[in-house]
């Protein structure tokens, strides 16, 4: 494990940025000594401070508690919608790019109507259709992803297909779907981390644009995006709200693109000594 | 004497849709393949040999393609067998070696485990005795240092030694036939060499049957008992080696054997056959080779020539070839 670390810079990168902020997240009651819907009238938008690491918002809750808890919300929420929109995604995009044919055809045009909807109106549209829960959210954030990772993954089992080994394996005996997910899937990896660590950044903007529509998580729970959204009408007397929200999600999306980058790296035997 | 065919491929045609025109790959090949026999098939790019091949195992199934004709191994038509017997058939009973070592295996498999695969896609074996087959078949193969070899990835071998882990996979479950398709073509010569005096050596340990395709008449010279000539989808010659080296009745063959350099004759210049193969999407009438036939008449534009016997074990499908 150190020896990837050492030698693949970005995983190391990624994953300290990621481990901290979920460490953040899941020992947030022990890193601050405020709740997150605590209201103090009296220090309404302050500077951060030293009672106040990163200010307070509109109502005079402490931003960095906010964050804290935010971080639980929006990393569930985004981990959770991406692997909903894997798992359906790169399922029939597997199956599709592997039989081709009518199966394809069908899917495809299925896939093209969801695709046909702008990502944030699909989500949206499910979202008012499910109600506010963090389940709806996920499913609302992930079910517009799943036709990239379809994309993705029918154009790499395509071209995956073409390739001897897998005539080699079915030659061995191998039946359709043992060929499928052992020889196939495997070999599509690689362009599959790039749209997951990229949709991951893409799942907390979905998530935040949600939660200020009004059809995110239940308030007063709070998330990165809501964070965000309110402190957006006070940006200019106090930036350090969406500042800190922001920078959170820009840090977690980082995150995400190194490890995604450099597991690329790392999966692709090719590139190894 | 019938029953000593192991493969007999009745009428064999596959055709490709593409475009909305036909591509016809293979039109109405038949032979067999007696049990032990080692039968080369030769012919150019394009003629429908490695079509052929792989049509035995039904690779070439795609939703594109339509295949007529029958395939029977021993007896029973390959194309009529379902799924679920043909998967039991291709690795344990006929296997393959490909054209392309260094794509043949999966990159992201170690080949010990690639071998291992196999092994329990067909048979109930524990990990431990597995294991131990593969290291046989890795020594049985020559790989060098077959031990430590186990765990390497693909990419960390040669392209030789890709070639052998090819051949250990195909053995694996001892088939009873191995179709090779231009095992060496992608290999250098004293490798080619190497790998052919492999295929012989096991061939003969496993008392197997084998058909190999390729363009060298060199390899078939080494290692085939009997050849067949395509030529444009189509069964030109088939006889047995030497004879056919010291007799072509084909106009194909005979042009094929003048465009081989000789060490014993030194001509200034190697003869070439004019023209090209037919476009498998628009084929010509009558003989497939008549545009590029010196004897070429009247009746060669229209009739296309049966394959017939002109001397025993001898076929030859020519108009003309009787004298």
């Amino acid at each position: 494990m150190l020896n990837i670390f050492r030698e693949y810079k970005m995983i190391a990168i990624g994953c300290f940025i990621l481990s901290v902020i979920l460490l953040t997240a899941v020992f947030a009651p022990a890193l601050t000594s405020y709740g997150y819907e605590q209201v103090d009238l009296k220090n309404r938008n302050d500077a951060p401070s030293a009672a106040h690491l990163m200010g307070t918002d509109s109502f005079g809750r402490d931003v960095w508690t906010r964050v804290l808890y935010g971080a639980r919300v929006s990393l569930t929420v985004s981990l959770t919608s991406v692997a909903v929109g894997l798992a359906i995604g790169a399922f029939w995009g597997l199956l599709c790019g592997f039989f081709k044919g009518k199966i394809d055809f069908a899917v495809g045009r299925v896939m093209d109507i969801f695709m046909s909807f702008p990502a944030l109106l699909f989500s949206l549209l499910i979202g008012a259709a499910l109600g506010p829960s963090i389940l709806n959210m996920c499913l609302s954030v992930g079910i517009p992803l799943a036709p990239i990772f379809y994309r993705v993954t029918r154009g790499a089992a395509l071209s995956v297909g073409e390739h001897a080994y897998i005539a080699s394996a079915k030659s061995m005996g191998s039946g359709s779907f043992r060929t499928m997910f052992r020889h196939v899937l495997p070999n599509t990896a690689p362009q599959l981390f790039v749209v997951l660590s990229s949709s991951m950044g893409g799942a907390i903007t979905a998530e935040s644009a949600l939660g200020y529509l009004g059809l995110g998580i239940p308030k007063p729970t709070p998330s990165w995006g809501m964070v965000i959204n309110e402190g957006r009408q006070y940006i200019f007397d106090a930036p350090w709200v969406t500042g800190f929200g922001g920078l959170m999600v820009v840090l977690t999306i980082l995150g995400f693109n190194l490890l995604g980058d450099g597991l690329r790296d790392y999966l692709d035997p090719k590139l190894k000594g | 004497m019938e029953n000593n065919k192991i493969l007999e491929i009745n009428n064999l045609s596959v055709e490709f849709l593409s475009d909305g025109s036909v591509v016809r790959a293979v039109n109405g090949v038949s032979f067999s393949l007696k049990k032990g026999e080692t039968l080369g098939i030769v012919g150019e790019s394009g003629s429908g040999k490695s079509v052929t091949l792989n049509t035995i195992l039904r690779l070439t199934e795609s939703p594109s393609a339509v295949m007529r004709g029958e395939i029977l191994y021993n007896g029973r038509d390959i194309f009529r067998m379902r799924k679920s017997e043909l998967f039991k058939i291709r690795g344990k009973e006929i296997t393959m070696i490909f054209q392309e070592p260094m794509t043949s295996l999966n990159p992201v498999l170690k080949i010990g485990g690639q071998i291992a695969e196999t092994i329990y896609l067909h048979e109930h074996v524990g990990k431990e005795e597995a294991n131990n087959r593969v290291l046989e078949l890795l020594k049985q193969v020559e790989l060098p240092n077959a031990g430590k070899r186990m765990d390497d990835y693909p990419h960390q071998l040669s392209g030789g030694m890709r070639q052998r882990v090819m051949i250990a996979m195909a053995l694996a479950c001892k088939p009873q036939i191995l179709l090779a398709d231009e095992p060496t073509t992608a290999l250098d010569v004293t490798i080619q060499a190497q790998i052919l005096a492999l295929l012989r050596k096991l061939k003969r340990e496993y008392d197997m049957s084998m058909i190999l395709v390729t363009h060298d008449m060199g390899v078939i010279a080494e290692i085939a008992e009997r050849v067949i000539v395509f030529y444009g989808g189509c069964v030109a010659e088939d006889a047995p080696t030497l004879e056919l080296f010291n007799n072509p009745l084909h106009p194909y063959t005979r042009k094929l054997f003048g465009c081989i350099p000789r060490i014993d004759t030194q001509p200034n210049r190697l003869s070439v056959i004019e023209g090209n193969v037919p476009d498998p999407a628009r084929l010509p009438e009558g003989c497939l080779f008549h545009p590029r036939c010196d004897r070429a008449a009247g009746r060669c534009r229209k009739e296309v020539p049966p394959l017939s016997e002109i001397s025993p074990g001898h076929f030859a499908a020519c108009h003309f070839s009787v004298h």
